[in-house]
């Protein structure tokens, strides 16, 4: 009995430093993607092609066109022969062409669009047995320098190519990026011509995939299960379970902290529930990579204090000559 | 000590409930920021393009109607939609309201963001004066502080200044506002000593659709690393440049690869 | 009196532009969405739609012929930071009729509406 009153605190212990872990790391996140103001206009010649591998749906596309960052492209890799219900209606409603791929080994077919409207869509028709090589030909048909490779049920965020731009833009042009969120999913921003993949940058970032969408039963249940403690707390006169109990209220107070700054879902038990969910993903994260350290090139702290002194240097220099 | 435990019963049973009230008062308190915010957004809009300058008098009543923090959110909001005249009236409503008119977004640029406000003919001086080099996003975000701050910007001074980071601004805004007639300077500046300064001024030179045939972009192109170079044809098929205008310039390989991508934007018409 | 439609999914930019435009006489819709958009053009008779909304009309969505009805054809002019050559193009030719690039100077923005009606101003 006493064991499991002991492996009972542990685990609210571990859980209760995870909640911290989560809080502490979302704001080390914030406060960089803040700092990397997202500009409304193009940055120059920068731009980024997100290529989706076989998805399910045309979502992914739809949710890529609604980018407002102008130097982007939406490259889908599809199977049309096996998916021709979703996908082929794409065709007559961005007016696809088919174009010459002749140089493209494997591709079936690949399609443009005539409209300058829709010039940011290019589908790629590649058997699914050739998966594999899905990236390798979205890189020869990309317009852009970097490729955002994203899975087929990834839900993009909100002006993520606008960040993407803003992050190539801030970093040694060279080196790839790979870019980790919280909860573990990891993006990477290839060049489409670089041959050394060995200068890799890595940011911690939430802002490129959104967090997944949690269910309401489970915030009500998040909600119970230490309700239930306390009561079998209550009637066994047990102080650890009591205390496993207010942590587990403890982490759901840090974890809603981050919610009300994170999520707009009006709906507290969803709000709760994708909460929930994401911090689970993340303690799950942690644990698998225990030994993880992010790497960040750019460190902040030294460049303002740099900036700060030079900026000191103009003013005098300003005070004294008109 | 079970009065103890029925305490700490008591408050860990309260907690979810807690933690409830405060999520709804947060999201509360957010709407109503929000509406706020678009209140003062709406008045000071009116206040700009209203015939007579606002009084001290109207401009202190929006300091009683609203907080510092809705009205400063409001500054910032309205000085990235609009420029020019109506600028100097939102300078005197900062003034009257005494709000904090930079942005935290610009993070060590905060400094100089207030300055350029402040002084805004003198911000290619101050921008000179940094000593260290400006990535490609500080230059597109100073360019963006000095457009917002009615700067006058010569290109030309910027493309001819030995300054690296000038150069890079005067670059960017060849590149963002299509200037031809800064060609000249961009094939100068092709065959510049820092490789950076050069691939730009070649990307720059593609997006202007400038001619790329000459001696110098030919020089410059053969100092480029293999993946700048992929990169420059990429920019070259996408600004629609033939391949007769550049062949001489490229390997045999490079020439196949070219055409190959002219041609993957292009769909054969088979007439019958 | 003419019906001007504020598209925008941000209240302030609605809120600014119908400041910006205070001093021209015509009524003013606001819509915070592309189905209250669609809906209001195709229920009442607008003259002017004003939006931000770029890619409403570069997503394959049709919303040129959901706005202008048969027997409808207001107005539409886009505002955005976008300044490429490509997307203003693109736009006129969906049918767009006039580009407002940001930032803007209110004088010039109430110019351009005004020009299209005179009788607003």
């Amino acid at each position: 009995m006493q064991l499991i009153s002991l492996l009972l605190f542990l685990f609210s212990a571990l859980l209760f430093v995870g909640a911290i872990l989560f809080v502490a790391i979302w704001h080390r996140t914030s406060r960089n993607s803040s700092a990397v103001k997202i500009l409304n206009e193009g940055i120059g010649h920068i731009g980024v092609s997100a290529v989706v591998a076989y998805p399910n749906t045309p979502q992914p596309l739809i949710a890529l066109l609604e980018e407002e960052y102008p130097r982007s492209e939406a490259v889908i890799v599809t199977d049309l022969e096996h998916f021709l219900s979703p996908f082929g209606e794409l065709i007559q409603r961005f007016h696809l062409v088919k174009v010459n791929h002749a140089h493209l080994l494997g591709v079936r077919s690949l399609y443009r669009s005539r409209h300058r409207a829709f010039r940011r869509v290019v589908m790629v028709d590649l058997p699914i047995e050739s998966r594999h090589r899905a990236l390798d030909v979205a890189k020869e048909v990309a317009t852009y320098d970097y490729i955002l490779q994203l899975q087929g049920e990834s839900v993009v965020a909100h002006d993520a190519l606008a960040y993407c731009a803003n992050i190539i833009a801030s970093h040694h042009a060279t080196a790839n990026i790979s870019m980790r969120s919280l909860i573990g999913a990891e993006v990477h921003l290839e060049r489409c011509d670089a041959s050394d993949k060995r200068d890799i940058i890595h940011i911690l970032s939430d802002r490129i995939l959104a967090w997944h969408s949690g269910g309401s039963c489970l915030a009500i249940c998040a909600i119970f299960i230490p309700a239930l403690f306390v009561l079998m707390a209550h009637l066994s006169n047990s102080r650890v379970v009591l205390l496993v109990a207010v942590t587990i209220l403890l982490s759901l107070a840090f974890c809603l902290y981050v919610s009300c700054r994170v999520m707009t879902e009006k709906s507290l038990f969803k709000t709760l529930g994708t909460i929930l969910y994401n911090f689970y993903r993340f303690l799950i994260e942690r644990v698998k990579n225990f030994h993880y350290l992010y790497k960040e090139r750019i460190d902040r702290s030294r460049i303002l204090t740099k900036g700060v002194a030079v900026i000191n240097r103009i003013r005098k220099t300003n005070r004294e000559s008109p | 000590m079970i009065e103890f435990v029925e305490e700490v019963l008591a408050i860990a049973l309260a907690l979810p409930l807690l933690v409830m009230t405060i999520h709804l008062v947060y999201v509360f308190r957010r709407w109503l920021i929000s509406h706020a915010t678009v209140r003062c957004v709406a008045q000071i809009s009116a206040m700009l393009v209203a015939e007579e300058e606002p009084s001290d008098k109207e401009i202190r009543s929006l300091r009683i109607r609203f907080t510092k923090g809705i009205i400063h959110d409001a500054v910032n909001f309205i000085s990235e939609y609009i420029y020019g005249r109506s600028l100097n009236r939102l300078s005197l409503i900062v003034e009257v309201c005494a709000v904090d008119y930079t942005p935290i977004f610009y993070g060590r640029f905060g400094e100089i963001a207030t300055l350029i406000e402040a002084y805004p003919d003198h911000a290619i001086r101050y921008i000179s004066r940094l000593d260290y080099p400006l990535s490609w996003y500080d230059v597109a975000l100073l360019s963006q502080l000095m457009r917002r701050a009615g700067t006058p910007i010569a290109y030309t001074p910027l493309l001819i200044s030995q300054n690296r980071n000038l150069q890079l601004i005067g670059l960017y805004l060849c590149e963002h506002f299509s200037i031809v007639d800064a060609e000249p300077h961009l094939q100068r500046l092709a065959g510049s000593e820092d490789s950076e300064i050069s691939y730009i001024a070649l990307l720059s030179l593609c997006s202007i659709r400038g001619d790329i045939s000459t001696s110098q972009v030919g020089r410059a192109l053969g100092g480029l690393l293999p993946y700048q170079r992929a990169a420059f044809l990429r920019h070259a098929v996408h600004a629609c440049y033939s391949l007769r205008s550049c062949a001489h310039l490229l390997n045999k390989r490079e020439g196949q690869l070219f055409l190959q991508r002219i041609n993957s934007y292009k769909c054969r018409i088979v007439c019958n | 009196m003419r019906k001007i439609v504020i598209y925008s999914r941000h209240a302030e930019v609605r809120a600014l532009i119908r400041g910006l435009l205070s001093d021209i006489e015509a009524y003013f819709v606001p819509a915070s969405s592309r189905e209250e958009l669609f809906k209001i053009c195709q229920t009442t008779k607008c003259d002017l739609v004003l939006t931000d909304d770029v890619r409403m009309f570069m997503n394959g969505s049709d919303a040129i012929l959901q706005i202008r009805q048969e027997g409808y054809l207001p107005q539409i002019f886009v505002m955005s930071y976008d300044l490429s050559e490509d997307t203003i193009t693109a736009l006129l030719e969906e049918g767009v009729n006039q580009f407002i690039s940001l930032p803007v100077a209110p004088e010039r923005l109430c110019h351009k509406v005004a020009t299209q009606y005179r009788e607003l101003v």
